[in-house]
């Protein structure tokens, strides 16, 4: 493929999407929008959670989401990488045979000493999607591109150097650390990956951020991709406009004189707090957005969405506006 | 029912649990501060991995110890104390490895295990094993009236009550591999015609031999702590269940964090560990006004006279009146957006307070036009938790 001109080219390019960020700040909304943007865009896409609580049902109002794919959407599946079905899968592919498998992992009592070492069941979670991402290789892939809604920071960080502490805590020699050097480079390499940090323009999340994309880009050297800003606060009005209105917030002679034109005691007061506050929230949220650029990222911003339902519809209407963000050049 | 004030004054343990990105860490700071002027000594512990706290508290950055608040920065003189804590997990291992080293020898030989290094090593769950270490350590001193724990968001706190099962299954789990290499040391020929040689002639290529070793290694020096450690992680979890304790679930209004708080709420329940209430953090209320009310608005603001009047007598900026019908659309359009927010969110917390019972609290703290991140937002935050 040609040298990627716009975000959107460069998103399509890449094959495995990790999305991370502080909690609650949408990573699973922003997964499900970048795997709509490149369902529409011709790719088989997959959407892939971790955690033991998955999110897709909700977003895209079908039944709970498991291990097996389903497909959310025309062209975007999500699947539920859960420990157990992974380390069946996983396991199987060195063990060979179902009955030696299950002879070790399912009568032994080894089972509960593996799948009770720290960190082993997350290995195996990599492991498998490491696993599906070979298959992407492959000459009839079920899927051209992957997205991981990552656990939050610092979980998710503990989740991709999981590969590197597993190779050094095995000497650096044998079979496992064989195979953990391998799924490491596999996630770093730039041609392959991106890692996306959501957030969303406050000051403990923007504190946050900064140490996230520090632990990620700087500490870890992992590929980055979009700085994903999230629910940024529209501004209700012009910013010159904001001291008229806070005059008028503090004329109380002239709210009542309003408010008995339109018959309903508080309105004007209510109307003119509810625009100042936005106001404000805008105004520190543009401050954020400034000190994120200072990253030096790929930023993409997000504008809040105002919604009584906030599935289906409204993570199409994001997955929309995503599109015409990423529509500008890198 | 009890209020959030009652809860925390009866209490030696708050622990505040909830999805990430509610403002958890924000409201443990702040309801270590509210005792703290109350007179208690207090000490506000945070095992989120980010370096939050101090914003909040005025502090610069944390110590992976004990640190006192200094009062002048909190503003104003009262008789308790506050300290806060990060938990450094790395440096916490250490130091419970220290603490209850039987000997220099072992205490020298598990912090060489590689296996010991890996598992200390910031893994999932051994953050939250390592709080429940440094919580007991901390109550069995007795030098706090109150320790407010700040736990990670929701998903993992399940590790929170079950990281210490997990490691001791493995320890327990383990302890064949230390007999098998015992007795493959010495020459134990009986062992290898049971099961367990076959077992890892299978294992061994997977694994590697050198790794079985390790664990071999770590689960021998790890005995003589072994017992410590369960007892610790028995008193830990009495102390949790007990009336010394309660939980606290801080939320915010929306869907998802929303969500995770019912889901979480029936774990507590399920553990049945005492439950305060609910925060809900960051709640848009209402305003008065309908959709008839907007409209009339609408029309006020924009005869001329009105417009006239406000823009001149109110000293407004004149460019403004070129646009004006358009600003005042804009101020209902957005008084509109604030109203659905409320009115979803206001649904919501309805729909998680009917699952209280009659002891149980909801406080509702407001959104407010500044984030909160010095103590008089902390100040501001309490005016709402503790009204009475």
């Amino acid at each position: 493929m040609a040298d990627p001109k716009t975000r959107l080219d460069w998103f399509l390019s890449r094959r495995i999407h990790v999305v991370t960020g502080k909690g609650g700040v949408g990573k699973s909304t922003l997964c499900a929008a970048l795997g709509l943007i490149a369902a529409r865009h011709g790719r088989r896409a997959v959407i892939l959670e971790t955690d033991t609580k998955e999110r897709m049902s909700q977003l895209f109002e079908i039944p709970p989401v498991g291990y097996r794919e389903v497909e959310v959407y025309p062209s975007l599946y999500a699947k539920n990488v859960d420990p157990d079905h992974s380390m069946e899968e996983y396991v199987l592919r060195f063990v060979r045979f179902q009955a030696v498998y299950d002879a070790i992992f399912k009568k032994s009592f080894l089972r509960h000493w593996v799948q009770s070492m720290p960190g082993f069941r997350e290995f195996v979670v990599l492991g498998k999607i490491w696993d599906m991402g070979q298959a992407m290789d492959g000459r009839s892939p079920d899927y051209d591109l992957m997205i991981i809604d990552s656990p939050a920071t610092g979980h998710g960080v503990s989740l991709w150097q999981l590969p590197e502490s597993t190779r050094k805590a095995v000497g650096g020699t044998g079979p496992i650390a064989h195979y953990a050097a391998k799924m490491r480079d596999y996630f770093a390499d730039p041609g392959n990956t991106a890692y996306h940090v959501a957030t969303i323009p406050e000051e403990l999340p923007y504190a946050e951020t900064c140490e996230l994309v520090a632990a990620l880009r700087d500490k870890m050297h992992l590929p980055p991709g979009f700085l994903l800003v999230n629910q940024i606060p529209p501004a209700p009005f012009h910013p010159e406009a904001r001291p008229l209105f806070e005059k008028l917030s503090g004329k109380t002679s002239e709210r009542e004189h309003l408010d008995r034109q339109v018959g309903r005691p508080g309105i004007t007061q209510a109307l003119v707090r509810a625009g100042i506050s936005q106001s404000a929230r805008h105004a520190q949220a543009a401050s954020y957005l400034d000190k994120l650029a200072a990253l030096g990222l790929t930023t993409v911003r997000l504008p809040f969405v105002y919604a009584k339902s906030y599935a289906k519809t409204a993570v199409e209407g994001i997955s929309l506006s995503l599109e015409t963000e990423l529509g500008r050049p890198l | 029912m009890k209020n959030p004030r009652e809860w925390v004054g009866g209490r030696n343990i708050v622990v505040c649990s909830g999805p990430g990105g509610v403002g958890k860490t924000t409201v443990s700071a702040a309801i270590a501060l509210a005792e703290a002027r109350r007179g208690r000594k207090v000490l506000v512990l945070t095992i989120d991995p980010a370096r939050r706290l101090a914003n909040a508290l005025g502090l610069e950055r944390f110590e992976s110890d004990v640190q006192r608040v200094p009062k002048e920065k909190l503003g104003g003189k009262f008789e308790g104390e506050l300290d806060a804590m990060m938990l450094d997990v790395k440096a916490e291992w250490d130091s419970v490895m220290r603490r209850y080293a039987p000997d220099e020898g072992t205490l020298g030989r598990i912090l060489q295990n590689r296996m010991y290094q890996y598992i200390s090593d910031n893994l999932v769950g051994a953050q939250e094993f390592m709080a429940m270490e440094r919580l007991h350590y901390l109550h069995s001193q007795g030098k706090y009236d109150l320790i407010v724990l700040d736990t990670p968001p929701t998903k993992h706190a399940l590790d929170f009550l079950e990281a210490p099962r997990k490691l001791f299954q493995f320890l327990e789990d383990g302890a064949f591999v230390k007999v098998f290499l015992d007795s493959g040391r010495r020459g134990g020929i009986q062992l290898l015609k049971m099961g367990t040689a076959a077992v890892f002639r299978i294992l061994e290529p997977i694994i590697g031999k050198n790794v079985i070793q390790d664990i071999g290694e770590f689960v021998r020096s790890m005995e003589t702590y072994y017992e410590g450690f369960r007892q610790r992680a028995r008193a830990t979890n009495e102390l949790l269940a007990s009336e010394k304790t309660v939980f606290f679930l801080v939320t915010a209004p929306t869907p998802l964090a929303l969500s995770e708080t019912r889901y979480f709420h029936q774990r507590l329940m399920e553990a049945k560990i005492p439950f305060g209430g609910f925060v809900f953090n960051r709640v848009h209320g209402h305003a008065p006004g309908t959709a008839e009310d907007l409209e009339k608005a609408r029309e006020t603001f924009t005869n001329p006279e009105t417009k006239a009047r406000l823009l001149g007598k109110i000293e407004g900026d004149p460019a403004l009146g070129r646009e004006w019908a358009s600003l005042v659309d804009r101020l209902g359009t957005n008084f509109l957006n604030l109203e659905t927010l409320a009115e979803v969110e206001e649904k919501k917390m309805t729909g998680l307070s009917d699952l209280l019972s009659s002891d149980q609290f909801v406080v509702r703290v407001p959104i407010f036009d500044q984030d909160i991140h010095d103590p008089a937002g902390l100040e501001l935050i309490n005016s709402h938790l503790f009204q009475n």
